[in-house]
């Protein structure tokens, strides 16, 4: 049993409230449930739409099509008649003058609510329709700030509101109702966080506002600077003094911390940077998404230095992975970059999240003779130290430099201190060469037909996988890039897809660095996810 | 003297006769001073890119040697994660005027509770001799033979405007009073800056002009917690007058005690 329901209206009256709580609902009653927000870039007016897709089956995609579509205005009808199914409910706002086919259930949603209100309207209209009991609604709205005002609105659509068809309680799917955004910043505290430092810049700062909102919770400090390049300079200087510091950003911003990211390299500075990707080029298409900055961040910064890029691909990877991207930044005193994208970062899964604290030790100065912040050691990995420890002088520096972080143009010593750090990334090669999960496999794991993806499609390659008889295959680290896992898993295909959101193919050029040949390939560009249907589309052309 | 040994075993590569001595000697002094109610091993010291930079090399304590214009957010960073540390960024004029200027008003804004030191030559010098927000429109650079077409900014003047809690102006040519400036400074619970006038032998020597011309606002009766009497001190000299009665303060402009953005956040 699947559905889906679109909740469509301007920015400010609360089409993404509506949509969180529609689905905080259905996911107490046991759905599984997918939720992707539209919004354009401007806070009054304009057009969005939430879509929250559920099933008593895993979901992890958008899907195009509704079987309910809420319009609270005139354009929202215009919008989505195109994804309207036969016999899809629509629940117009009752001054609404487009017409529409099927069952039409009209509500007075603007006149009885106002702004974000609107939200506890629509729920009541919708639980009302799905004969879900009025306690399932009230138990979510009461978690809400004015909960009064909200309960009244409900109970009002509620009791006007029309009964559709029964969507029971399962069994089945019990998870956590969460985003991208939140998965990294509880993993982030998880991993040990002691302050977020963050400019503003969309889809990243939901990671910055939930911070700011729960650092007394967390014990975290959370602070805004005045742009990324002094932002990555205090989370070095944070991480310098011994405190676990990370930053988020998009593309344009990131590309701001680069000369400071080489910083890091150079100075082997823990220093974690979560990367959230929306359209591009330049500031592109803010509030949309795109996979175009993927060997930007595998290469961005001048020089060569060690780093490590994650890609997790939902919210429950975004929870694990940035608690590991903690750890492993201290564990080799490298940039980590968490390379994300709006349809991970701000849409909504349901996944099971067992929080655990999870903070290694890093390598630390065992406290005998002088101390050498730069000491050559085997596996490239020096002792740490921090200011303020007795007996310590800890030098760090952008320069080129000797063991006691002095700079030096001796030849002897440069090759010495870059050898160094290639040892280093040797060390990092080797930890992750034995791991298992370095690569996902999902779909139709038997088949000979690849869909090869990263980030944000993976949830969609592997239903359709399922669906149409392909194997789904990722790489969950892009950086070391386990180009030999990827190669067992693809061994003896008949086809390789790669699936990417970038028009001059990034991934596959990566791929084919490290000699991965693909057959095929689906890209997209329009800066939206890719829905079910349009996989399902492009995959049954080609079929044979 | 307490005698810590704050010499490293790096070779010193400033022309002889650098202003950078005289601030080197006068900060060494004033750690040896305040060495004996600070622990040693609190210090952190910080430098942008530049030949004022090469001096975090010469200092035997913790550094962050950071890039152009950059030092300061480092240093306010690790405040932020320990507030024992005593944090004092050398900074030059291309460095924090030019390249790093907003990160400098923010930390003023802020009242980060650390200390800035300029070194300011008036002249890009580690890249032979380019204008900087501090020269004069006379001075005849590799990139502006016929001197720069705009005039200099007051780097005092905008620091009492960005919010700093303590706004000095030494001369690395007067060694004893830059000591007790920068003590000052580092004591000082907030922003201090000093902006220290640092004469470049080889791209702009103005050791003689400013041994003429400056006075010290101690000996003048400025009264430093009169922020109108500071503006008006800092506007007797624009960084552009090199003529015969220009009179050029050193000193205190301005102290006043607020709380540290390490406090508020």
């Amino acid at each position: 049993m699947e559905r889906s329901v679109i909740v469509g209206g301007e920015a400010g009256e609360g089409v993404k409230e509506a949509g969180n709580l529609l689905s905080r609902v259905l996911v107490s009653i046991g759905y599984s449930v997918f939720t992707y927000h539209d919004y354009p870039s401007l806070i009054r007016g304009g057009h969005n739409f939430s879509s929250v897709r559920f099933s008593n089956e895993e979901v992890y995609a958008p899907v195009r099509k509704a079987d309910y579509i809420v319009a609270l205005d005139d354009r929202s009808v215009r919008r989505h008649r195109k994804d309207a199914k036969e016999g899809t409910v629509w629940f117009l706002d009752e001054k609404v003058k487009e017409e529409v086919e099927g069952t039409v259930i009209r509500l007075p949603f603007r006149e009885r609510a106002k702004g974000v209100m609107r939200s506890s309207a629509v729920l009541g209209a919708l639980l009302k329709a799905f004969r879900i009991p009025k306690e399932e609604g009230l138990s979510v709205l009461q978690n809400l700030k004015n909960f009064e005002e909200n309960r009244e609105i409900f109970e009002f659509f509620y009791d006007v509101s029309q009964e559709v068809e029964e969507i029971v309680e399962v069994e089945g799917i019990k998870g956590e109702y969460f985003s991208g955004s939140e998965g990294v910043a509880l993993g982030a505290v998880d991993g040990g966080l002691d302050i977020y430092i963050a400019y503003p810049m969309t889809p990243a700062s939901p990671v910055l506002h939930y911070l700011a909102a729960h650092k007394e919770e967390f014990g975290i400090k959370v602070v805004q600077p005045e742009n990324e390049i002094g932002v990555i300079n205090m989370v070095l200087g944070a991480a310098y003094a011994g405190g676990r510091a990370m930053t988020g950003t998009s593309g344009g911003g990131f590309a701001l911390m680069t000369e400071t990211l080489s910083l890091a390299g150079m100075s082997e500075t823990p220093s974690v940077i979560y990367l959230a990707q929306r359209g591009a080029p330049s500031t592109g298409v803010p509030t949309y998404t795109e996979q175009a900055d993927l060997l930007f961040s595998l290469f961005a910064g001048h020089g060569d230095f060690p780093r490590i890029v994650v890609a997790p691909s939902n919210a429950l990877e975004c929870y694990l992975l940035t608690r590991e991207a903690l750890n492993l930044a201290w564990k080799f005193q490298v940039p980590v970059i968490v390379l994300s994208s709006k349809n991970v970062a701000e849409s909504f899964f349901t996944q099971p999240l067992e929080r655990e604290r999870v903070v290694e030790e890093p390598k630390l100065w065992d406290g005998n003779g002088e101390y050498k912040r730069y000491r050559i050691t085997e596996d490239g990995i020096s002792p740490l130290a921090f200011p303020g420890t007795k007996g310590a002088v800890v030098k760090a520096t952008s320069y080129e430099h000797d063991e006691m972080g002095i700079t030096t143009e001796e030849p002897e010593q440069i090759v010495a201190m870059k050898n160094k750090r290639e040892r280093k990334r040797e060390t990092i090669r080797k930890f992750f060469e034995e791991r298992e999960d370095t690569v996902s496999v999902g779909g139709d794991t038997n088949s000979k037909r690849i869909l090869l993806t990263w980030g944000e499609n993976w949830g969609v390659c592997c239903e359709i996988g399922e669906e149409l008889g392909y194997k789904a295959v990722k790489p969950n680290y892009m950086e070391p890039f386990p180009a030999n896992r990827l190669k067992k898993e693809i061994e003896g295909a008949e086809e390789v897809i790669v699936v990417e959101l970038s028009p001059a193919g990034q991934f596959e050029k990566l791929l084919n660095l490290y000699g991965i040949k693909p057959t095929g390939r689906f890209r997209k560009y329009d800066t939206r996810p890719i829905f079910k249907e349009d996989l399902l589309e492009f995959l049954s052309g080609r079929e044979r | 003297m307490s005698g810590v040994n704050l010499k490293t075993y790096a070779e010193n590569t400033w022309c002889p006769g650098c202003g950078n001595f005289g601030i080197l000697r006068a900060f060494e002094m004033a750690v040896e001073e305040l060495s004996s109610e600070i622990p040693i091993e609190n210090f952190v010291i910080a430098s942008g890119i530049g030949c004022h930079g090469k001096i975090v090399d010469y200092i035997n304590l913790n550094s962050f040697y950071s890039i152009h214009g950059r030092a300061l957010n480092n240093l306010e960073g690790m405040r932020l994660i320990n507030d024992k540390l005593v944090c004092v960024g050398f900074v030059g004029d291309g460095d924090i005027y030019a390249e790093g200027i907003s990160h400098l008003i923010f930390a003023a804004k802020r009242n980060a509770n650390l200390t800035a030191i300029v070194h300011d030559n008036r002249s890009y010098s580690l890249t032979t001799g380019q204008f900087t927000p501090t020269s004069p429109s006379h001075f005849k650079g590799k990139s502006t033979p016929e001197g720069p077409p705009e005039d200099p900014m007051n780097p005092v003047l905008l620091m009492l405007s960005a919010g700093a809690t303590f706004v000095a102006r030494g001369f690395a040519g007067d060694i004893p009073h830059l000591k007790e400036l920068i003590k000052a400074a580092i004591k000082h619970k907030g922003f201090s800056f000093i902006d220290v006038l640092q004469p470049c032998v080889t791209f702009y020597n103005t050791f003689a002009y400013y041994r003429k011309h400056c006075y010290k606002l101690e000996e003048a009766g400025h009264n430093p917690t009169d922020f109108n009497a500071a503006v008006e001190r800092a506007r007797e000299w624009d960084y552009s007058a090199d003529t015969e009665d220009a009179r050029i303060p050193i000193g205190i402009f301005y102290q006043v005690e607020k709380p540290t953005y390490e406090e508020r956040v």
